[in-house]
């Protein structure tokens, strides 16, 4: 059993980036054009990750992304530097999350989706799966991340926020602090609710009455 | 202690966030207790997915666009550094502006100066004066005047000696030789037909060798017939 908690993945490497950051920060308020483009390059996939997981739609997390982006341009000259760039960014994106999610709630709850499986929609290469692995645990990967977004999607926002930016995208507890801006305490207690919570939600769409029962019998 | 404890330091563990002995206290509990092993088995289950769903792919039009606001929010900065590339942008601009109000009147304009250029080609012979395209010289009568060769300060024309060409008419009197000469537009007689009379060498040297003003038609020289005479009593000789 104690194997397991032996095989734990070991602490994140410290941030090697950081000099890094702070040259890309000044080149960007020195309004350097091929910054722009290595902000892009460096940020746009974990920004996006995080702006899907806190909405669940992708159109919702582009439009949250490119504001976020946006942002990021124009007040780049703010950045002091007391945090990374990225957990910087990654409040940003929290709170552009929270704004779109309100405006969707005011907006856009009764509008109807049409589109509502991407995967039809998207470019074959999107589609493309890693071919190293067998269909069959790429399809339980893909049931398994279905289930989990689905489980995300009915939790509390307020948790969410914690167990994503924890569990998914592997911030500390001080990072969380910072980017959602409230104590230690409160991350901890966030997220143990929301996992407490997430497993519930799991444990609930498990729970399905079969439709058939199969009873084994003796042939006579 | 007892399993709701551990089951709630579990996340914590899991995030190496307790101390040493924390830690020791929750492991042994987890190897004495199947319940709370089945929870730290299915909570790294569920991290180990959800570390798994941030490796999402970036749609390509969100980079495009990323890179499309970069662009304009650079250029943006760029204009605003200084006056002239501030006016260099306005420039661009009112160019900009101008191209896109003139593009969707390009193909209008050019398809109007095609059509009337293919209508004036289709029009233009049916507008076009009347041609004689026979081989028949017009009969016109204008004023064939005499312009060179022998001519006299009184403008008719002279022979070598005793010979003169007059104007004549249609009438013919019996005192003079009556032809009717065919001028080309050069000026040339080209050929004559004689009436009550003969002509004799000097008189058809006279003719040959005259110029005259070829008639005119639309104002370009052309084909004409005139009526001279001899008058007879200058070459009674002959």
């Amino acid at each position: 059993m104690t194997t397991s908690i032996l095989d734990l993945s070991p602490d994140r490497p410290a941030e090697t980036g950081e000099a890094d950051d702070l040259l890309l920060v000044e080149h960007l308020r020195q309004g350097a054009e091929g910054a722009y483009e290595e902000l892009i390059q460096r940020f746009q996939q974990p920004v996006y990750a995080l702006a899907l997981r806190l909405l669940g739609d992708q159109g919702e997390a582009c439009d949250v992304v490119q504001e976020v982006f946006l942002k990021v341009f124009r007040n780049i000259a703010n950045f002091r530097g007391q945090s990374s760039l990225k957990t910087w960014m990654y409040r940003i994106t929290v709170n552009e999350a929270y704004n779109a999610r309100r405006w969707f709630f005011r907006h856009r709850r009764r509008e109807v989706e049409l589109d509502n499986n991407p995967d039809e929609t998207r470019n074959w290469k999107e589609n493309i799966r890693d071919s190293s692995r067998s269909p069959f645990d790429v399809a339980c990967d893909h049931e398994r991340h279905v289930m989990v977004e689905a489980a995300l999607e009915k939790i509390n926002p307020i948790f969410r926020e914690a167990v994503v930016l924890r569990d998914t995208m592997d911030r500390s507890y001080e990072e969380i602090a910072e980017i959602l801006g409230v104590s230690l305490g409160t991350v901890k207690s966030r997220i143990l609710r929301g996992r407490e919570a997430l497993r519930d939600e799991l444990a609930n769409s498990l729970h399905v009455t079969p439709a058939m029962r199969l009873v084994p019998k003796t042939a006579e | 202690m007892s399993c709701e404890n551990v089951q709630k330091q579990i996340g914590l563990l899991l995030d190496r966030q307790l101390d040493a002995d924390g830690r020791e206290r929750v492991l042994a509990h987890i190897e004495t207790c199947r319940a709370c092993a089945k929870r730290l088995e299915s909570m790294q289950g569920l991290r180990a997915t959800m570390r798994g769903m941030s490796q999402v792919q970036v749609p390509p039009e969100l980079t495009a666009r990323l890179r499309v606001s970069a662009s304009h929010y650079c250029a943006s900065v760029e204009r605003r550094r200084n006056f002239a590339a501030r006016m260099s942008h306005l420039r661009e601009r009112i160019r900009l502006e101008f191209d896109n109000l003139m593009r969707p009147m390009a193909v209008p304009v050019a398809g109007g100066v095609l059509s009337s250029f293919a209508c004036f080609l289709f029009l233009v012979p049916s507008l076009s004066f009347q041609h004689n395209y026979g081989l028949e010289p017009p009969i016109f009568h204008p004023d064939p005047a005499i312009v060179a060769g022998f001519t006299d300060p009184e403008g008719e024309l002279v022979g070598a000696t005793n010979v003169k060409l007059e104007w004549g008419s249609s009438l013919i009197t019996g005192d003079e030789i009556s032809l009717t000469v065919l001028v080309d537009p050069s000026g040339q007689v080209q050929d004559w037909t004689v009436c009550g009379g003969e002509l004799t060498d000097e008189m058809k040297n006279l003719i040959m060798f005259s110029k005259f003003i070829p008639a005119t038609a639309s104002g370009q020289p052309t084909w004409g017939l005139k009526q001279l005479v001899f008058p007879r009593q200058r070459h009674l000789r002959s």
